[in-house]
């Protein structure tokens, strides 16, 4: 029991769910085609509070037919303009589909100082943008307790390579048997707090089945993370369940992993997982 | 900044998702009863927990009839000697109008509980609806997490206090949301009766024709926005269903005893009534 722990709250919270319902909502944030950088979009200007956990969501980032691979970085410029430099790199957004409202969320424990401005700038390795590209955040700061509320000030990337906006191949196992475990870049440069991980995408004709991921280390799945599910589209499009933040001790120089297995027919994911370590 | 703080993380978890992905059919199938009237409960996971349990996330899908109001209840039941001799933990989730699992629809309304929940219990789900047909495609997804390995960073619970529910009715409190980006008047849903470290909130749907239309809307308390628990954005569509976007952990809250939790809303055009009403889900 934990009842002679009091409870907390955070005491500031702002989104860029503003203004007049539409659908979908959230910032129309424009991939650069062919590995190039788009223009970077501010998500939430010059911030009024400390804040502590952010999350991010991506919907849009695909295309029919073909392989619509993505990474956004989330910026900040500390001065609240748009003096713009990289805060995260490289969340792996491919595939995240523009139909149903469904988006692809990070959650991060991070701390960013009152005062920053936060945008957001998204590449493809397509060379044709996306039609509807949508980010969404949700910003959470000054918890009453702040003992009880872990957050880092960095986040670290594991797996992607930028030049041609995809995260590490993975090839999922069949009809409920897992693959074996994919190593995911380095290994990691900090102790991590908490961590997430994404997809990319499979192809240009992406079969319509479901998938379960697992994060990993030492090939056992990692404790207190709770298995991922995606479901693809024939039309290169993909969904994923939620699952909040995934609080975790990781320790510097561990090798970090990913599995996935596949309701039939696995395809390779030769656009990628990719992991983010809070440190 | 936060570290000063040590890392943790929770030792152990569970789901139901099942062995071999799926579109349409991960966790279980609970059938509501029809009419008002309590459905057979149904286990949600294949056994009792093996691990004292601190935090659940329940999700909702499928619990919708096209051109009809739906309006549904959710029970989450526990047997602490893992039988089947059930007795509710959480009363009354509203769940109606929840889409169905098919291309581009996952599952969109869930709650969030950091509540104790021994182990060796056996976890399950029964429902009800207001409809004189049940839904047919509804899904009910579960994932336990236990054992947090810093008990003093995670605040839990070990009850639900249920906020605006007729039962009776399967419905929760009706509320008015305001027209095209002007938020409706704060409506209460209850008033709490526990301090609550953590809230939870959901729908249960508009009415037989349901406008095509989104909306805002927001729990409060003093005609104020509870910092912790954001804006959700809720898609209706014509077939009767909905689809909720907000997911992002528990709703840590303080919340003293005696205190009107409130929900108001906005429209992206011209609203309609929450005939199915809201309810509010405190912990404490």
């Amino acid at each position: 029991m934990s009842l002679i722990v009091t409870p907390w709250s955070f005491a500031n919270e702002v989104d860029n769910l503003t203004g007049t319902p539409a659908s979908p909502w959230g910032t129309t944030v424009t991939p650069g085609t062919s590995n190039a950088d788009g223009t970077a979009v501010a998500l939430l200007t010059s911030l009024g509070f400390d804040v502590h956990y952010l999350v991010v969501a991506f919907q849009g980032m695909n295309i029919s037919l073909a392989a619509f691979y993505a990474l956004a970085d989330i910026l900040v410029d500390p001065a609240g303009g748009t003096a713009w430099r990289t805060f995260i790199d490289d969340l792996v957004v491919g595939y995240a589909t523009d139909g149903g409202n469904c988006w692809t969320r990070y959650h991060f424990p991070v701390w960013i100082k009152s005062g920053t401005s936060v945008g957001c700038r998204i590449r493809t390795s397509h060379t044709v943008t996306a039609t509807n590209p949508r980010v969404h955040i949700y910003a959470f700061g000054n918890p009453s307790k702040p003992q009880m509320w872990w957050c880092g000030s960095r986040v670290e990337t594991l797996g992607v390579t930028a030049a041609s906006s995809i995260g590490t191949s993975v090839t999922p196992g069949n009809a409920g048997v897992f693959g074996t475990w994919a190593n995911i870049g380095a290994v990691t440069g900090a102790r991590y707090g908490a961590i997430q991980y994404g997809t990319n995408g499979t192809d240009s004709s992406a079969l319509g089945v479901q998938y379960h991921f697992q994060l990993g280390y030492n090939n056992i799945q990692l404790p207190g993370s709770p298995t991922m599910r995606v479901s693809m589209a024939t039309t290169e499009n993909c969904w994923t369940t939620p699952m909040g933040p995934i609080w975790c001790d990781i320790p510097q120089g561990e090798q970090l992993q990913i599995r996935g297995t596949c309701s039939g027919v696995a395809e390779a994911w030769a656009g990628g997982l990719a992991i983010y370590g809070v440190y | 900044m936060g570290l000063m703080v040590e890392p943790w993380y929770f030792a152990n978890y569970v789901d139901n998702l099942g062995a071999t992905p799926s579109l349409t059919v991960p966790g279980v199938n609970v059938v509501p009863g029809t009419s008002n009237a309590d459905g057979t409960a149904l286990a949600l996971l294949p056994a009792a927990l093996t691990f004292d349990v601190h935090y659940i996330m329940v999700g909702f899908a499928g619990y919708f009839v096209t051109g009809s109001a739906a309006y549904c209840l959710a029970d989450i039941l526990v047997d602490p000697a893992g039988g089947t001799a059930w007795k509710s933990l959480i009363d009354d989730l509203v769940c109606g109008y929840t889409d169905g699992l098919t291309t581009n629809i996952d599952i969109y309304t869930w709650y969030h509980f950091p509540i104790l929940i021994e182990s060796g219990t056996n976890l399950a789900c029964r429902m009800r609806t207001s409809h004189t047909v049940a839904p047919s495609g509804g899904r009910v997804v579960i994932y336990a997490y236990g054992n947090p390995t810093r008990p003093d960073a995670w605040w839990f619970g070990s009850g639900v206090e249920t906020l605006g529910i007729t039962a009776a009715t399967s419905k929760g409190t009706s509320v008015t949301p305001g027209n095209t980006g002007v938020m409706g008047s704060w409506t209460t849903i209850g008033t709490s009766t526990a301090r609550y470290g953590a809230i939870e909130w959901g729908p249960n749907g508009t009415d037989a024709t349901a406008a095509t239309i989104q909306y805002y809307f927001q729990l409060g308390r003093n005609n104020v926005q509870i910092p912790g628990a954001p804006t959700k954005s809720i898609f209706v569509g014509t077939a009767e269903s909905l689809r909720m976007s907000a997911c992002y952990g528990p709703s840590w809250c303080d919340i003293p005893s005696g205190s009107a939790i409130q929900v108001r809303g906005t429209a992206s055009g011209t609203a309609e009534v929450w005939a199915g009403g809201f309810g509010v889900y405190g912990v404490y």
